[in-house]
């Protein structure tokens, strides 16, 4: 199984600075990605922009929201800049970030092109978020934007008719419901856990389901099919084999030892342990059984080995970290 | 459970009974620790970690750099209902101060049900570690999950202060006294 639920966008009004929902020209991302599908970018009042600015780590980058960098909106914040520039000719566009995250092939060299095209940079600073608010009658925009700059050190207005906030990736909000059903686990921030962040990175703890995309951390679009492709391409890896191979780790009854009480039977979750009737006996199916290992510690007899984590084994361990 | 160790436990259990004899030993092992040896005395944790959540916690609190007091040892065992209750008396028997056993949260256990268990049994084994003379605190369970670095080292750091407070524990040298005099 793969699961590849996505992210959720932040939601802009958390952060009351900027006025999204208050502000008709104030929009997130994804309205901009609306406007430019449908052709159209203008104004609440159907006005083309003259000033437009785009405001980065909307609820990333923050003490507030999340730590954690969104990946993928520096990047597309300097896409909607040449968009806008190409739509709206004549349009000022200022892009207001804390700092410019251009990694990845190409990149560099796109942001180097963006400043070409005459984007005004703005630095503003972590949790120092500029303050949008509607412009005086007298004043030429719509609304004006009140930054500390923090490479000239002053407080500043940007004029406005405009605004796009970048708003950052989140885990789902039903992200636990989903971890709880195929039994994988959430980060401190929601994300799906891989079994290996370097080595293993589209598995999970749980044998038999792959996580891909931005369920697992926020990542673009390149990132995301790659890791898809590699979670298909691992179940494939499974599935030709014709069969699958089971850890050697589980659980074995000493029929000798067994009295046939049957009190394992109704521990295991796996319904792994059979009861012979014949021999009055109870015996683990190897295949199904997951090696937790609540029988072993439960049978009165003793009867019960877990491999590799036999009693000797554990009790050996105890004597050796504390000897 | 393994009889040797049921030798061992009925030990502990007579010797901790013999009031008098303990106390002398008690008071020669404090006095042995000298005073103010509360703050300096490192208590050691056995901690029974399943491998899914609490494990790769304590992994988190290493990876992240996490500072906290270097009092567990860590025994991974699959799922927190592998912890046989001997595991826990045996860790005692052979000098523990105290005993963590951390496990999934509850809802969250790798194998569906496995910490319900752990949670059935705990009071179970508490009160039997009450029963056999010694401090139940020494024994604890708590729920850690994959995230939860910071939280296993404060579980860690919390244990081992609440165990500077109660002293070494007295089972090993006890044992040792009773063996010596049978
Ligand atoms: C503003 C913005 C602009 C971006 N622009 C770019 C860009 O220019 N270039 C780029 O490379 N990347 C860009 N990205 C990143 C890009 O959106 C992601 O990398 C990509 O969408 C991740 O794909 P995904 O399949 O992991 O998740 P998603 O695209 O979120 O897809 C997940 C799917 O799973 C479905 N789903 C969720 N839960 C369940 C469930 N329980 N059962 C069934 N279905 C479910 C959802 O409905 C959704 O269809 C941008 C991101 C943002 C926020
Ligand atoms: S696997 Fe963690 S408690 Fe069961």
């Amino acid at each position: 199984m793969i699961v590849a639920t996505g992210y959720q966008e932040f939601d802009a009004s958390r952060i009351t600075h900027f006025g999204y929902g208050k502000l008709p020209n104030v929009i997130t991302s994804f309205e901009f990605e609306r406007m430019v599908r449908e052709g159209r970018i203008e104004t609440a009042e159907e006005r083309r922009p003259q000033y437009a600015a785009i405001l980065h780590c909307v609820g990333s980058r923050s003490l507030e929201f999340h730590a954690y960098c969104s990946r993928v909106c520096c990047m597309t914040a300097l896409k909607y800049a040449h968009e806008l520039k190409s739509a709206v000719p004549g349009c000022y566009v200022s892009d207001v970030y804390i700092d410019m995250h251009a990694f990845g092939k190409g990149c560099e060299d796109f942001y180097r092109r963006s400043s070409e095209v005459k984007t005004l940079f703005i630095m503003y600073g972590k949790n120092d978020y500029p303050v949008i608010r509607k412009a005086e009658p007298g004043d030429d925009c719509e609304m004006l934007i009140e930054v500390s700059e923090q490479l000239s050190g002053e407080r500043i207005e940007i004029p406005a008719d405009l605004v796009i906030l970048m708003v950052g990736m989140e885990a789902r909000a039903d992200a636990a419901e989903v971890a709880r059903l195929v039994r994988i686990s959430q980060d401190k921030d929601g994300w799906f856990i891989e079994s290996h962040p370097k080595l293993d990175p589209v598995a999970t703890t749980t044998e038999g389901v792959f996580i891909a995309g931005t369920c697992a951390a926020p990542k673009d679009i390149p990132d995301s099919v790659a890791q898809a492709r590699a979670a298909a391409a691992r179940i494939l890896g499974k599935i030709a084999k014709g069969i699958i191979e089971v850890d050697a780790v589980f659980a074995e009854i000493d029929e000798e030892a067994c009295s046939g009480c049957r009190i394992c039977n109704e521990l295991c979750p796996y319904g792994a342990i059979e009861y012979k009737a014949d021999v009055k006996r109870s015996r683990v199916i190897s295949a199904l059984c997951k090696a937790c290992g609540a029988c072993v510690a439960a049978c009165p007899s003793g009867a019960i080995r877990a491999r590799h984590f036999t009693d000797e084994q554990i009790l050996a361990e105890i004597e050796g970290v504390l000897a | 459970m393994n009889t040797d160790l049921a030798t061992a436990v009925d030990g502990a259990a007579a010797a901790v009974a013999d009031g008098g004899r303990t106390a002398t030993m008690v008071d020669g092992h404090t006095r042995r620790s000298g005073a103010g040896a509360a703050a300096s005395f490192q208590p050691r944790i056995v901690g029974f970690l399943c491998n899914w959540c609490s494990y790769a916690g304590a992994d988190l609190a290493g990876t992240s750099r996490t500072h906290y007091a270097a009092s567990v040892r860590v025994v991974r065992v699959m799922c927190s209902a592998r912890v046989d209750p001997t595991f826990v008396l045996k860790a005692l028997a052979e000098g523990a101060d105290g005993v963590l056993i951390c496990g999934c949260h509850p809802g969250d256990c790798h194998y569906s049900e496995g910490n319900y268990k752990t949670m059935r049994r705990f009071p179970l084994l508490k009160k039997m570690v009450a029963d056999l003379g010694i401090e139940d605190e020494r024994v604890r369970l708590e729920w850690v999950s994959a995230s939860e670095g910071q939280r296993f080292a404060d579980v860690v750091n919390d244990m081992t202060q609440r165990l500077r407070a109660l002293g070494p524990s007295k089972i090993k040298i006890a044992l040792a006294t009773d063996r010596a005099e049978r």
